[in-house]
């Protein structure tokens, strides 16, 4: 169905019109793509309401503009119509439009730092520093962004660079995305290099208990002969003072030699 | 194809929403919701079974205002490993 513009047609939209028509079908596209990519990365699969009462107030402005145009009755309008009612609703679409694509973006950025954050904790840090040495800056990248979740949420009108904003935004959840992509192919690497220091670990483990055993030997052994000496050197000092030639004994005469 | 509402309909509805007529709704705004105003998971799942909406909306696979504004705070407040 092809709707001409111009006057010829009282109920069809002019060139102008037609062209904020195009670029709502265009942002529409775009913010329906992030709204389904935030669906799936969702851990539960999960819909966020507010991205669809979004949506659904993004029609609801579309389908002012288009009742205005085709009504008979125009008596319910209010004092506003025609290409003032025109701007009015459709700059309030797009805002609602936008708002759905920011909500799909702070879900998708939450769901994958929740990913990430339990992606790596089953890792110790210095496998992660070895095998993905990214991490560091992505690390920066999540914590700004942390900060920004549902701050689009406070503005209620639509700024003038919303769509600079909105591409920042998909470009910094795309690295997001793509680290998250490399942490799940690094899973083998992160395993092999923890199966590595566990038994490394364990080796040095043994090795200890190897020299602990082998101190307490050495050990038992000095003792055993500090023993043996000290008992011997005991014994002679013993024996010595009190060997007979030493003794003083009392002289006895005996009566035949009287 | 024309869809009209009966005459009854039409009284029904401009008397609970307090209009004189139905085209007056054109620029009246759906209401919202907020963790105050919230979706009732209980009471949408009572119709689950009737419904044929979304799948996902049916078995519960969503995030009512209250329940996403706490996983707003859970994450927000996970730490990195660092």
């Amino acid at each position: 169905m092809g709707i001409a513009p111009g006057k010829e047609n009282e109920n069809g939209f002019s060139k102008e019109e037609i062209a904020q028509l195009e670029g709502l079908a265009s942002l529409y596209m775009q913010a329906k793509s992030l709204i389904l990519y935030s669906e799936e990365v969702d851990p539960d699969y999960r819909s966020n309401l507010q991205t669809i009462k979004e949506l659904r107030d993004a029609f609801d402005h579309l389908m002012r503009i288009i009742v205005e145009r085709f009504s008979d009755d125009k008596s319910s309008l209010g004092d506003v119509s025609g290409t003032e009612y025109f701007q009015k609703n459709i700059q309030k679409s797009i805002g609602h439009v936008y708002r759905a694509a920011f909500d799909a973006l702070d879900g998708a950025v939450m769901s994958l730092r929740e990913k990430i954050i339990s992606g790596l904790d089953a890792f110790p840090l210095e496998a992660v520093k070895d095998i993905l040495p990214e991490y560091w800056d992505i690390r920066v990248k999540l914590e700004e962004l942390n900060e920004t979740i549902g701050d689009h949420r406070a503005r209620k009108d639509i700024g003038g660079n919303i769509g600079e904003t909105l591409d920042r935004f998909v470009k910094d959840v795309d690295i997001l995305k793509s680290f998250h992509k490399k942490l799940l192919s690094a899973g083998p690497a992160l395993e092999e290099y923890k199966e590595r220091k566990n038994q490394e670990g364990k080796k040095e483990k043994r090795s200890q208990v190897q020299i602990s055993v082998t101190n307490a030997i050495i050990g038992g052994i000095i003792c055993a002969l500090v023993g043996v000496i000290a008992t011997v050197a005991f014994n002679n000092y013993f024996q010595k003072t009190n060997a007979p030639d030493k003794q003083v004994l009392p002289q006895i005469s005996s009566p035949a030699t009287k | 194809m024309t869809i009209r509402v009966s005459e009854t309909t039409r009284n029904i509805v401009c008397k609970s929403l307090d209009i004189h007529r139905l085209s007056e709704v054109i620029d009246m705004s759906y209401g919202g919701f907020s963790t105050t105003a919230d979706v009732d998971r209980a009471k949408t799942g009572l119709y689950s079974d009737s419904n044929r909406g979304s799948v996902r909306l049916n078995t519960g696979r969503y995030y009512t205002a209250k329940e996403y504004e706490e996983r707003i705070n859970r994450i927000k407040n996970m730490k990195l490993p660092y």
